[in-house]
């Protein structure tokens, strides 16, 4: 009788599509249709009597070597390319908040690559960023739209491809404060505000010759910059405030011979695609409760005044200036499905970045001294992969190692049991978090926002606290009391000191 | 009835010539020193016990995350520093050899008290672990439970003994 074992064969590696291959992609598409990219004219008298911004339109030249690569809420792909060209558009603003720059070298200039839902195609549109101050001047790699800087403050504006104005938004200290559409005149003749209307072109005039010979001798040419704003007659910016719209579309105003059969075409159409609005590198948190904590809580705040020298041990903006640091912004906060019953999740570094979730059901019932508690915990969670990943602190990485022995093959516990060196000061960050902005000023007694940073410090898969946390617990209390004060503050029952966020 | 006696003596023969025959067959068995990379990776373990898949992992593509730009770079990669050249010339070895691993039956025998092996795949805390690479003076266990992977680094010191060096968490739940 033969016996045969049955060895399973090992897996085949996966081979993944690189990024580069997908860009290659998209640019053998733009390649083959960008002479396509214009929007139906509206008739013989078009550019006299249309009612939009158009700026005069020039080739556009992507730098395929400088990219972004992200998705839209909805799914769909976007491959952001940098636009080498040597025509940039800017405000004539711009001049007044940088009268001794460059303002040119100052904006960046983007082409969009967005995914069509249905169809094999990208529809383009160019996104311009304009900053408002010396704070907010970023290179290339510094700002794109899904990856806005958390404190930059200035204006994004969207135009089609074939230049036409889409949609611009304003931003201040990393908020969406508004966002615009120009539209024409008034019928009163109101003198437009000005915006968007200077063009900085770059020109190279060949200063070869002929000589008496005939041969021609080359010269090099002349650079000449010539900076052109139009400032009157132009068009006053129409919309309004932040309307928590999810998608913007692109609108053609109305136009005085309108309806007006456009012109055969050729196939495809181009169709600028809907967009969501630009997000913030950090912050896309969508609960507004959780979004004003999350602000608070990064711009730090009054030290303690009653117990003098631990004012400084408030962790939290340290943290975050940790990922500020670094130059890359790995560090994402939204809100969303945790899968869990925890109220907030840390995920591993993917693409670079590290995301914290807020539950969505967590934060309909949870106080926001609770939420604050949480958006401390996970941040120190973040703070910790990012040690671990830069390895500039090396007390931290072998600590992690430490704990990671005594914890094989368990990254929650290896996290929490360090963490237990780090409750003092994420209780301070609660306090000094309460007092400034929070619903008791502060009132609560340090002891109260202490027995709060305990939360999450639990065994793995337990109730019960790791025994680095157990040393902790203040005497004459115990875990139980620590425990009934958490589950207070994240159901908001009559028990809870805080008040709830929704 | 001579007959019948022959058969059935021919019948064992054919037998025991199969069953060394099947030798070839059989798992590979783990080296003494792989069971010492083993014992020395739970040591400093705080549980009492560790629960172990009674056969070692062979290949499987979640170990080639262990080079991804997010967790791998010159530095170092999880709890692991580069600051001493070889840790990263065995790390660039193991990138090739990680695709030999073998699925090998781990005597519990062999082992102490401290790690048990079960040989139910279903049971919650149960690890699943490759054979240890020895590489040098480095071995590596990659090691896989219901929700997290990682991998173990243990170096041998100069008195022959395996030691905990650093881990590499891969995939995990953070909370």
């Amino acid at each position: 009788m033969m016996l045969s074992a049955c060895i399973p064969e090992p897996e085949n590696p996966t081979i993944e599509l690189s990024e580069s291959s997908q860009l290659a992609q998209v640019r053998d598409w733009f390649e083959a249709n960008k002479t396509k990219l214009r929007l139906p004219e509206r008739g013989t008298n078009f550019r006299t009597e249309s009612q939009e911004l158009i700026l005069p339109f020039f080739e556009k030249e992507p730098d395929w070597e400088q990219f972004h690569h992200y998705f839209f809420p909805d799914g769909r792909e976007v491959f952001e390319v940098s636009l080498e060209n040597a025509t940039k558009y800017f405000p004539a603003s711009m001049l007044d908040s940088f009268p001794d720059r460059d303002v040119k070298e100052l904006v960046i200039q983007n082409i969009m690559f967005i995914s069509h839902p249905t169809e094999q195609r990208f529809d383009p549109v160019i996104a311009r960023y304009y900053p408002d101050g010396e704070g907010s001047i970023e290179d290339f790699e510094g700002i794109y739209y899904d990856g806005i800087p958390h404190d930059w403050s200035g204006v994004v504006d969207i135009w089609t491809y074939d230049e036409r104005h889409f949609i611009g938004f304003t931003f201040e200290n990393g908020e969406v404060v508004g966002h615009f559409k120009y539209s024409p005149l008034t019928s009163t003749g109101e003198q437009a505000r000005i915006a968007g209307d200077c063009i900085q072109i770059t020109r190279e005039i060949s200063n070869n010759y002929t000589d008496s010979n005939g041969i021609v001798v080359v010269v090099p040419p002349t650079i000449v910059v010539q900076t052109f704003c139009s400032g009157s007659g132009g068009y006053t910016p129409g919309g309004g405030s932040g309307d928590g719209r999810d998608y913007h579309d692109y609108q053609r105003p109305p136009c005085c011979d309108d309806p007006v059969t456009a012109p055969p075409r050729d196939v495809p159409p181009y169709e600028p695609p809907s967009l969501p609005t630009p997000k913030t590198i950090i912050m896309q948190l969508t609960n507004p409760c959780a979004a004003d904590i999350f602000k608070e809580l990064s711009k730090g705040s009054a030290y303690l005044t009653d117990m003098t020298g631990l004012g400084s041990l408030d962790i939290f903006p340290g943290m975050l200036d940790l990922f500020e640091q670094s130059g890359q912004f790995d560090y994402r906060i939204r809100n969303g499905n945790t899968g869990s019953q925890a109220g907030g999740s840390t995920s591993p570094i993917v693409n670079g970045v590290i995301t914290i979730t807020l539950s969505d059901d967590y934060l309909r019932t949870a106080t926001s001294l609770s939420i604050a508690r949480t958006i401390i915990h996970e941040t120190v969670h973040a703070y910790l992969l990012k040690q671990a990943k830069i390895q500039t602190d090396m007390n931290t990485v072998q600590l992690l190692n430490e704990y990671w022995k005594e914890y094989p093959e368990n990254l929650p516990d290896t996290h929490h049991a360090l963490m237990s060196q780090y409750v003092l000061g994420m209780a301070v960050s609660l306090y000094n978090w309460d007092k400034k902005y929070g619903p008791t000023g502060g009132s609560l007694g340090f002891d109260y926002y202490y027995k709060m940073a305990f939360g999450g410090l639990l065994k793995d898969g337990t109730e019960v606290p790791l025994d680095e946390v157990k040393n902790l617990i203040p005497s004459g209390s115990s875990w139980s009391e620590i425990s009934k004060i958490l589950e207070n503050e994240a159901t908001g029952n009559y028990n809870a000191n805080g008040e709830k966020c929704n | 009835m001579e007959k019948s006696v022959i058969k059935i003596c021919l019948f064992f023969v054919f037998l025991l010539i199969f069953q060394n025959e099947s030798f070839g067959q059989r798992k590979a068995e783990l080296t003494e020193e792989q069971y010492n990379v083993l014992e020395n990776t739970y040591r400093k373990a705080k549980e009492k016990t560790i629960d172990v898949y009674y056969h070692t992992i062979p290949f499987e593509s979640w170990m080639q995350s262990l080079w991804n730009e997010d967790n791998y770079s010159d530095m170092g990669v999880g709890f692991c520093s580069f600051k001493e050249p070889d840790i990263k010339l065995a790390f660039s070895e193991l990138k090739k050899q990680v695709f030999d691993l073998e699925e090998k039956e781990i005597y519990w025998k062999k082992l102490s008290d401290k790690i048990k092996t079960s040989k139910r795949k279903k049971r919650s805390k149960v690890s699943f672990l490759s054979e240890p690479i020895i590489i040098g003076d480095y071995s590596f266990v990659f090691s896989r439970s219901v929700d997290q992977k990682s991998v173990h680094v243990l170096k041998k010191d100069t008195l022959g003994k395996w030691k905990y060096e650093c881990g590499v968490p891969l995939e995990f739940e953070l909370h």
